[in-house]
């Protein structure tokens, strides 16, 4: 009887599929490859074209600026660093949760349509005045990172979690599931690809909300505030080395989530792949 | 682990299912459409019964009331003379057309997820969800995600998944319905010789002719607007089946009894 169900009848073609694992290394050294033709670039153009050191540095003289306002550098670090996962904490908790209420509970629909017209504002002008009502410091820089942040975590978290196909949904329920096991083994891992990459396109405009509101008006320090200092002393060489570190910032910050989102959508077809914005 | 170990878990429930005066109307833009109409029919335990009909006639909207998993407007379905409200997981098991797995668990592990709902430990879990794979003779493919799998074998997996629960009463939404005509006979004849063992009461919605007639003890044909049963048509055949039934006179006349029977609504 067995016998019939041992051989998976009338099926030996599977769909080849790759398993989990490393991209081919090829794809890696290409990358490398490009990353170091553009940095070989960057350090021999400006000299073969004699492009004035004002506008483009070369790569060395940057890194050597670096060598020389290293301790300026590191003691800006951690106001940024401090105000990006002060920000981000707040954004990816409340946001995700309030992204899952939204998209789970049909009542809350019109709490999404409202943040979606409230994306449109350019929260920018609204830095001034936090800064007036919080005071110029750190504290100014977070709830207007927050504030940028936010939305998008919300919105692309409700999204995630509407379209989670609803046949799931059924068929756990009639398995008996409750509603926290729904909301536990069925939406949120269905979701967590698309809110890994809402916290990616958070994560990315929080960096810039941070950085812009210390070269804007922060008198407590940070990236921002050295850029902008550097550039009113004509120093491009620093200036330079400094878009630099916050790049490698940026970079650490997106890499790591994109592992993050790999791992979630382990199993599936969609490969969710976002840009974060910059 | 045999179909007698299954059998003695469920002393209290054989399975047999009456549904009352069952009507269920959509609200749509254009007014009330009934979807359902008064339909009463019962099934005595142990037994396969197929629906069949055109579509729109309302079959697998009449399963997902038979699941719990839709209200009717009107009307009871009563479970071993009980009246049901909501999934029964204890006695009822669903699979649906897509095979519902979820696709960032290995086939063990959806498997075993209503074992996982219930609380029983991981031992236990993937002991029994071993077991229950190697009966859809899919032991090697334990540790695939839904998407490393046919069409064939993830409904498989979906069929050890709700066998997994033991239920005295299995719905089944089209379950073949997306595979090629090769693997649906196949995957039919699989599902019978599982049945054999297990004898529960399997609902079974199909808009297959020769599927219903060949796993069926009864095939209800339904009409659509409203949707309502027209005929219940008893299939004797002789069990256990074989494929090659299909090719004789008794089961060619029934069939085409039934399909004179959908024609002529």
């Amino acid at each position: 009887m067995t016998a019939v169900l041992d051989s998976p009848a009338g099926e030996n073609t599977l769909p080849t599929v790759p398993r989990r694992g490393r991209r081919p290394s090829s794809v890696t050294a290409w990358r490398l490859g490009v990353v170091a033709i553009l940095l070989l670039c960057w350090e021999l153009l400006p000299r073969l074209l004699g492009i004035p050191s004002g506008f483009l540095v070369p790569l060395s003289e940057a890194l050597q600026a670096g060598g020389r306002e290293g301790d300026a550098v590191l003691a800006a670090l951690w106001p940024t660093v401090s105000a990006v996962l002060a920000a981000l904490t707040f954004t990816w908790v409340v946001g995700v949760v309030v992204g899952f209420l939204v998209g789970s509970m049909p009542g809350l629909r019109f709490v999404g349509t409202f943040f979606g017209i409230l994306y449109a504002v350019p929260f920018v002008i609204l830095y001034p005045l936090l800064s007036v009502w919080i005071g110029p410091g750190q504290l100014s820089k977070i709830a207007f990172a927050c504030l940028y942040g936010f939305i998008p975590v919300v919105l692309t978290a409700a999204a995630g979690v509407r379209g989670v196909d609803e046949n799931l949904y059924r068929s756990a329920r009639s398995m008996g599931a409750s509603r926290r096991q729904l909301m536990t083994k069925v939406l949120l891992p269905a979701s967590m690809p698309v809110i890994l990459s809402g916290l990616r396109l958070g994560g990315g405009l929080v960096l810039i909300a941070v950085i812009v509101a210390e070269m804007l008006a922060s008198t407590s320090g940070g990236m921002g505030t050295l850029i902008t200092a550097y550039r009113v002393q004509f120093d491009a060489a620093a200036v330079y080395f400094c878009i630099i570190v916050v790049l490698v910032l940026a970079l650490i910050m997106d890499q790591s989530l994109a592992a993050a989102e790999r791992w979630a959508a382990r199993g599936r077809s969609v490969t969710v792949n976002t840009v974060a914005p910059g | 682990m045999s179909g007698n170990a299954a059998m003695e878990t469920k002393s209290t429930s054989v399975g047999t299912i009456e549904v009352s005066g069952v009507s269920h109307d959509y609200q749509t833009t254009k007014g009330k459409v009934a979807a359902l109409e008064d339909i009463s029919f019962s099934a005595p335990a142990g037994k396969f019964i197929s629906l069949v009909g055109p579509s729109g006639c309302g079959k697998s909207s009449l399963l997902m009331v038979l699941a719990g998993l839709m209200t009717p407007t009107r009307g009871q379905v009563r479970l071993d003379g009980r009246v049901t409200s909501g999934p029964q997981p204890d006695q009822v098991a669903v699979a649906f057309q897509d095979a519902c797995l979820l696709p960032w668990r290995s086939s063990l592990d959806n498997v075993s997820f209503p074992l996982e709902l219930r609380g029983v430990s991981r031992s236990e879990r993937e002991e029994q969800g071993r077991q229950a794979l190697a009966k859809v003779g899919l032991s090697g493919f334990a540790d695939r995600y839904p998407r490393e799998l046919s069409g064939g074998m993830r409904q498989r997996v979906a069929v050890a998944r709700a066998l997994i629960q033991r239920p005295s009463v299995l719905l089944m939404d089209e379950p073949f319905g997306a595979l090629d005509e090769q693997t649906r006979m196949d995957m039919g004849e699989e599902l019978l010789s599982l049945w054999d063992e297990i004898r529960n009461t399997v609902i079974f919605v199909t808009h297959n002719l020769t599927e219903a007639v060949y796993l069926s003890d009864e095939v209800i044909v339904m009409a659509a607007g409203p949707g309502r049963i027209i005929e219940r048509v008893t299939v004797d055949l002789p069990r256990p089946r074989a494929i090659e039934i299909t090719e004789t006179e008794e089961f060619l006349h029934l069939r085409n009894r039934i399909w004179r029977l959908i024609r002529s609504h």
